[in-house]
């Protein structure tokens, strides 16, 4: 395709701008997007009217974004800011696209603008469809290269291709060897939070249906060690301890340990990677010590043995911990109160309902007692509920209504565990988990978001208490993609057999490889920090003190690559037509009979001197003519290369026999 | 000099997040600008500029065009060649196929008046991207000469050979090619008669005419010795250039240095060359 009307030069700017823009829309916010949308719509219209927008009305534009911009985030300064004000360039930029060097200046300006959407996905996928785009961008850099006129030509892919692919060992070996030094935090801000997961460390009973019913990814465990029970897979995220009498917040209780690790008796470590990034309760598995945050963030210790990490730099947060035997430590005089608090205007039916159940009962018949309620009395699992909204939504749920799911049967649970007298909280978090065979690690989903209660036990310590196994055993024992699926395990296979039969399926199989890819891929390559590079040298047997022993290896590395790549392709330019080497050929012939040739002499000269110093025969005189004609000739012709080859081994021959 | 500033602002973002995605996206674009240097430069090697053209009437201030031939020694397509004077590139590029030549026209601004030598032409590509362009140098060793600016509407007759002041203002009263009278001859065209002589002195007279090709210019510094050297020369230029459009014979006598008057293209820019010569050394450009 050749264009050369240069008005069609803004559509393709244009049409890259949307595709780097199109899938980020949600890092955008409205101030940013309603601008960009305009500032597109005015360059179309100007295009079409072949209008061109005085230099005032363009500076007046980049000032008004600017000041957009600055008032929308409050600062230039972090990613949010700085990829707006990058969209809003790029757009102005369409606005004077008249020359190739316009189409420089925005491809700079868009690659600018995807590194950060890549920054702010933070996701292996959207770097490849960075690269992806890039490789379009340089191809119309390449189109647009060309000044007069532009052929959209199959050539130039190719040759794009090939300059991205060459780049390849150069880049990896820059990734891996470039030592990862951290300046600090320049041009980022933490990460606000966006409610990405819809995890909430509140809990208002009812809440949680909406998380509970999406397939969407929150996270990945991976355990070394022994495989997981689903009773084993308790993630705990939030720890609430203050309730209102339906609803549970976190409370305060200053930071202390709840339990006694015996650190020797480790059972299995594990790491998780959150898939969403946003500010988040470490999900923590009972039991877990040694907890470390890999990835670069704030991190909190709250109440419970629970942790909080605000991300820097727009990194997922990452994290490893140990789960070991654990004893219990008393609970200190100001626990308790915090862990019996029960609202003045609890109603007194509740209390009544506590006082029957409870009374005069051991620490287990009041557990076995609340079991019989929702067991016995009509108590049904749903996640459609309906609100609760009454002035009274605990006694609804209790007397009449009587339908919930987790969070209403672990809010009710407390609160009656409380007015029994047992130290009592709410456990906000995930439970169970796919587990994937193929890469050996556990997915966690939007709907195995649970709720449960753990009791203080004076004897035991805390321990675990889940009312939704009472009235719904199988969305625990089954895990949460059986049980909301509806798929029901017959009495004559085991569950471990049941829901390994779950995961038998070919598109099964293939949905756990792809994963597997996806999360390894993510694993190793976003988790290449410091440490990891470190590691990856030491397993290689370079062992280095300072990063920057790293650096010059770094550099020797990509000298070296340059070289190969500078050989390989000098080597495939030394393929030059057949009638020049046969001419070069020719020449060594010539030498071979002292005929004196230098490097600056041109064939008429050679002639020349070839004549002075051997007999030359019409053979040699028409090599002569057929180089010079094909050399300097107007067109190059084959059958002229052809009749050329021939006369050089003719000439060759017969210079050869002469003494 | 964008990109090395955006790998820069780059490699800065890099540090700062130290994260992989920005470190790997800071190394690709790194990696793909620098693969992209070793396509420019070998888009470059072994293409040779095999001759140059420049033409032989160039004058003072005037813009010009050279032309040159290159040729693609290798059996690889080459594309987005130009040529290049300074920081004058041609408009146009060429994409030359293996073992292919072909003519590139480059065009260049106006000179001062004199005499210059081309020692060589560059041959240049941005190919791929343009982000980075090679350059080489081909050898065009050349001298060439730009005369004076011509400036032209001057009466040549006044430049005349042999005649006087006098005789410019008689010939200026009638036909510009009158030169006298003779006496008619029968069969002779009768139109020729001038009847206003024949009326004053009943004679049949006819008119004479001067035929253009007897008549000749030959510029002397005499001329122009009233004027500053240059603008001398320019008008002196325009004497020739005009005697050449007229059909004149015309030479130089500059200081007893004489260009025999003579016609035809080579003659004239012997003339004008000889004009732009005039007090200059040559300069290499």
């Amino acid at each position: 395709m050749k264009f050369t009307n240069r008005d069609n030069l803004l559509y393709f700017p244009m049409v890259l701008y949307l595709l780097s823009m199109a899938p980020f829309l949600g890092q955008h916010n409205t101030t940013t997007l309603a601008i960009s949308g305009i500032g597109v719509l005015l360059s179309l219209i100007l295009n079409h009217k072949n209008i061109q927008l005085p230099m005032l009305f363009r500076y007046g534009f980049v000032a008004f974004s600017t000041i957009a911009v600055f008032r929308s985030f409050g600062s230039l300064k972090g990613l949010e800011a700085g990829t707006g004000l990058l969209s809003i360039l790029a757009v102005i930029k369409l606005f004077e696209m008249k020359k190739p060097r316009d189409f420089f200046i925005f491809v700079l300006i868009v690659e600018l603008l995807l590194v950060g959407h890549l920054l702010s996905a933070d996701s292996l996928a959207v770097l490849v469809y960075v690269v992806f785009l890039s490789v379009i961008l340089f191809y119309f850099l390449s189109v647009f290269n060309k000044k007069n006129e532009f052929h959209l030509d199959k050539e130039r892919v190719k040759i794009t291709l090939k300059v991205f692919l060459y780049s390849v060992p150069l880049a990896a070996i820059l990734f891996f060897a470039f030592p990862r030094l951290y300046l600090g935090n320049l041009f980022t801000s933490n990460v606000k939070d966006k409610g990405l997961m819809g995890f909430s460390e509140k809990l208002r009973p009812g809440d949680m249906a909406e998380l509970a019913t999406s397939e969407e990814d929150i996270f990945r465990a991976k355990v070394n060690g022994r495989p997981l029970s689903q009773f084993d897979m308790y993630w705990r995220g939030a720890v609430l301890t203050r309730t209102d009498g339906f609803n549970w917040v976190p409370g305060y209780i200053k930071a202390r340990h709840f339990y006694k690790f015996f650190e020797d008796k480790e059972k299995f470590s594990y790491e998780v990677d959150m898939d969403k990034l946003e500010n988040s309760p470490l999900f923590l598995l009972e039991g877990s010590t040694k907890v470390r945050v890999l990835s670069r963030g704030k991190v909190n210790r709250l109440t419970g043995h629970s942790y909080k990490v605000s991300p820097y730099n727009n990194q997922k947060i990452r994290y490893e911990a140990k789960v070991v035997e654990t004893g219990f430590i008393p609970l200190a005089e100001k626990e308790k109160k915090v862990y019996l608090q029960l609202p003045r205007g609890l109603s007194p039916r509740v209390r009544d309902l506590a006082r029957m159940l409870g009374d005069g009962k051991t620490f287990e018949e009041k557990i076995q007692s609340i079991k019989n309620l929702f067991y016995q009395k009509g108590f049904e699992y749903t996640l459609a509920p309906g609100k609760y909204e009454g002035e009274k939504p605990l006694e609804e749920f209790l007397f009449v209504r009587k339908k919930g799911f987790c969070e209403h049967y672990s809010s009710a649970a407390a609160i009656l565990f409380r007015a029994m007298g047992i130290h009592t909280r709410v456990l906000a978090g995930f439970q169970g988990g796919e587990y994937n065979p193929i890469g050996n690690y556990y997915l966690i989903q939007g709907r195995d978001a649970h709720a449960w209660v753990e009791l203080f036990n004076p004897e035991k310590g805390w321990v675990r208490v889940d009312p939704t196994s009472w009235i719904a055993p199988d969305r625990i024992r089954l895990g949460s993609n059986a049980f909301f699926n509806g798929i029901s395990r017959p009495e004559n296979i085991s569950e471990e057999d049941f829901i390994a039969g779950l995961n038998n399926s070919f598109l099964k199989k293939l949905k756990f490889t792809v994963d597997m890819y996806y999360y390894e891929l993510n694993r190793n390559f976003l988790g290449y920090d410091y440490d990891a590079q470190k590691d990856f040298f030491k397993k290689l047997g370079f062992e280095y003190r300072r990063p920057f022993y790293l650096f010059l290896f770094c550099l020797l590395l990509c000298a070296v690559v340059t070289i190969i790549v500078i050989v390989y392709q000098g080597r495939k330019l030394d393929n030059r037509p057949e009638f020049e080497k046969n001419w070069d050929l020719f020449l060594a012939t010539l030498k071979k009979k002292n005929v004196e040739i230098e490097s600056y002499m041109g064939p008429d000269t050679i002639y020349k001197q070839t004549k002075l110093q051997i007999s030359c025969g019409p053979e040699v005189s028409r090599v002569f003519e057929l180089y010079i004609s094909l050399k300097y000739g107007d067109n190059y012709n084959e059958t002229k290369a052809r009749q050329f080859d021939a006369a050089v081994q003719e000439a060759t021959q017969s210079i050869g026999q002469q003494v | 000099m964008n990109f090395i500033v955006i790998i820069f602002v780059l490699f800065l973002i890099s540090l700062s997040y130290g994260h992989s995605l920005a470190f790997s996206s800071t190394f690709i674009f790194v990696s793909v600008v620098m693969t992209s240097t070793i396509f420019t430069h070998f888009n470059l090697k072994d293409v040779e500029l095999l001759r140059a053209w420049i033409p032989d009437l160039i004058e003072e201030e005037k813009p010009f065009s050279i032309e040159a031939r290159i040729h693609n020694t290798t059996g690889k397509k080459k594309y987005d060649l130009k040529i290049s004077k300074g920081k004058t590139h041609s408009k146009d590029s060429l994409h030359l196929e293996g073992g292919q030549s072909a003519e590139i026209k480059l065009n260049l601004a106006g000179l001062p008046r004199g005499r210059y030598r081309m020692k060589s032409l560059s041959l240049r590509t941005t190919f791929p991207f343009g982000i980075f362009y090679s350059w080489s140098y081909g050898e065009v060793e050349k001298e060439f000469i730009v005369h004076p600016k011509v400036i032209v509407g001057n009466d040549l007759r006044k430049f005349m050979m042999g005649e006087t002041h006098e005789e410019s203002e008689i010939m200026v009263k009638g036909d510009n090619d009158f030169e006298g009278h003779s006496k008619y001859q029968e069969g002779e065209p009768i139109n020729r008669i001038n009847w206003k002589v024949f009326g004053r002195t009943r004679q049949l007279l006819k008119k004479e005419f001067v035929s253009p090709i007897e008549r000749e210019v030959i510029v002397t510094k005499k001329m122009i010795e009233h004027l500053e050297l240059e603008e001398g020369l320019s008008l002196l230029a325009g004497i020739i250039f005009q005697a050449d459009q007229m059909g004149w014979r015309f030479g130089i006598d500059w200081e007893g240095h004489l260009i025999s008057p003579d016609r035809g293209r080579d003659h004239l820019v012997r003339c004008l060359h000889y004009l732009g010569a005039i007090n200059k050394e040559v300069v290499q450009i």
